[in-house]
């Protein structure tokens, strides 16, 4: 097998791997496994969902001067608060747990300059039964950065964009 | 106008279908109220004495203030009257509803703070203030308590004690000591509500029964560095906004509160907002009705009395005023 042959292997190969890392992910999520979720984070990761407001097309508007402000803006201490709180037996609208499935799709992956980190576009519709007969869904696509660690691909770098500009549900106590 | 001969045949009186003009526009330190009714009171009767509570935030520094980053709205399926309450009196719940998000973010130790369903360690160390016409404070009184939920407070205190002595020029010793940094709780009647410390300005638009949209902002003191607003925009999202660690516990209790209110055997009862009832009082140096202390349902009394007197009056002629304990610099 020629060099060629092997660097399209490899990236099959690597492919394979990422969507694997993505419908792990979601899977954690839902059943609460939130530690090893985490696990699969890089240590510098960044993780963010930006306030978005709908504007008209010609709104020319100067950006505000502190920026949007950010649903979520976290580090990876951060998503340990949040994990500590939801793990802390507090959480009282957790309590009975919700049933929560995720489904990933649109997958794109686009190899960057970096030998070792991918590209990552996904949409993610997250499904929630909560109280008696209340059902919510929130949808939003994410462009991640993989990074490949030690034969692991680790979340490095989340953006996220929530496509309600109202929030429909009582809560986000979700991961995306 | 377009067609305006073809389709309607020239026959529309436009000036009888325009837009419907906002009767009273009228703003205090930079809010803007507008009133579709032009026998309502004018802004600053309608306010009354919860002005002085106000001024500690919009009028402590010089610069004033601004609302930054963008609206944070939410649908919550609640009868809008339950956010109201539960953060016009709000020292109640804290200790139990929101359990685990203090567990998780609370850096400052005190006392004031403690209290909750099963701590009474520092019941008495604040007040709640009504009887001003439906608005609402409830007050900490150790000027620093706002800033008790940030990850880090230091430069937030840094800047209180810099700035502490021009507020005493502008505000006088009582509101620049005891309320400036404190953590407050300020409802103006019936859907705004601000609290300076943790720095959210919110406002409650009912969509119809049991529906409510909650926007939110995080505000800032247009005197304040850059980067303490920077950090009071991200600190304001990660305890209140959509994904708050505070607000995610308060969304489901509201809902349900709602929900379990519908059946008709619970709508036969009557609410029950008797804690603290008869012990509040005057208390040299503040205006209004006080009752000691962060838990208690006095507030909540006045929230639900104002309500009665409004949707039973006819008119604006049977709406009582009042302004209880008026300080004698303010008649
Ligand atoms: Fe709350």
């Amino acid at each position: 097998m020629g060099i060629q042959e092997n660097h399209e292997l490899q990236h099959l190969l690597d492919l394979r791997a990422l969507e694997d890392a993505l419908y792990r992910e979601a899977r954690l999520l839902d059943e609460e496994r939130f530690t090893d979720w985490l696990d699969q984070t890089a240590e510098d990761i960044i993780y963010r969902m930006a306030l978005t407001s709908r504007r008209f097309r010609k709104d020319r508007a100067p950006p505000l001067v502190l920026g949007s402000g950010y649903i979520f803006n976290d580090t990876r201490d951060r998503l340990a608060l949040r994990i500590k709180r939801l793990q802390s037996g507090y959480v009282w609208a957790e309590d009975p747990p919700n049933f929560v499935r995720r489904v990933v799709s649109n997958v794109e992956i686009v190899p960057t300059s970096v030998a070792a980190e991918m590209q990552v576009y996904s949409v993610i519709s997250i499904h929630r039964s909560r109280i008696d007969s209340q059902a919510r869904s929130l949808i939003a696509g994410r462009e991640d950065c993989w990074r490949k660690v030690e034969h692991r691909w680790l979340l490095a770098r989340r953006e996220i964009r929530l496509d309600h500009s109202t929030v429909p549900d009582t809560n986000l106590n979700v991961f995306f | 106008m377009p067609l305006e001969k073809e389709a309607y045949f020239g026959e529309i009186d436009r000036s009888k279908h325009g837009l419907v003009p906002v009767a009273q526009v009228q703003s205090y330190k930079g809010l803007i109220f507008g009133n579709f009714d032009p026998d309502a009171p004018s802004l600053v009767d309608y306010l009354g004495d919860v002005k002085w509570y106000l001024d500690v935030w919009l009028d402590a520094m010089p610069g004033g203030t601004s609302l930054v980053g963008e609206t944070q709205k939410i649908d919550f399926p609640t009868n809008w009257k339950f956010p109201v309450e539960n953060v016009c009196g709000d020292g109640y719940h804290l200790g139990w509803a929101h359990h685990a998000a203090m567990q998780a973010v609370q850096t400052m130790d005190l006392a004031g703070l403690r209290a909750g369903n099963a701590d009474a360690s520092g019941l008495d160390m604040g007040m709640s203030v009504a009887g001003l016409n439906g608005h609402m404070v409830l007050a900490a009184l150790d000027g620093q308590s706002g800033y008790a939920f940030y990850p880090n407070p230091k430069p937030f205190v840094d800047y209180l004690e810099a700035n502490r002595s021009k507020v005493v020029e502008r505000l006088g010793a009582v509101r620049a000591q005891k309320l400036w940094g404190s953590q407050l709780n300020i409802t103006i009647f019936p859907n705004l509500q601000l609290l300076p410390g943790l720095n959210w300005f919110r406002v409650y638009h009912p969509k119809g029964p049991g529906k409510v949209e909650q926007w939110t902002w995080a505000m800032t003191e247009n005197d304040m560095p850059n980067d303490i607003k920077g950090m009071i925009l991200d600190n304001q999202c990660l305890t209140f906004g959509p994904a708050g660690l505070f607000d995610n516990d308060d969304g489901d209790n509201l809902a349900a509160c709602t929900e379990q209110s519908r059946g008709w055997r619970t709508a036969q009862m009557d609410l029950y907002t008797h804690m603290a009832l008869g012990h509040s009082a005057r208390r040299e140096g503040f205006p209004g009705d006080i009752a000691t202390g962060l838990v208690s349902e006095h507030n909540q009394r006045y929230f639900y009395r104002r309500w009665q007197e409004l949707t039973g009056a006819a008119s604006w002629k049977d709406v009582p005023s009042y302004n209880l304990n008026r300080l004698a610099s303010e008649g």
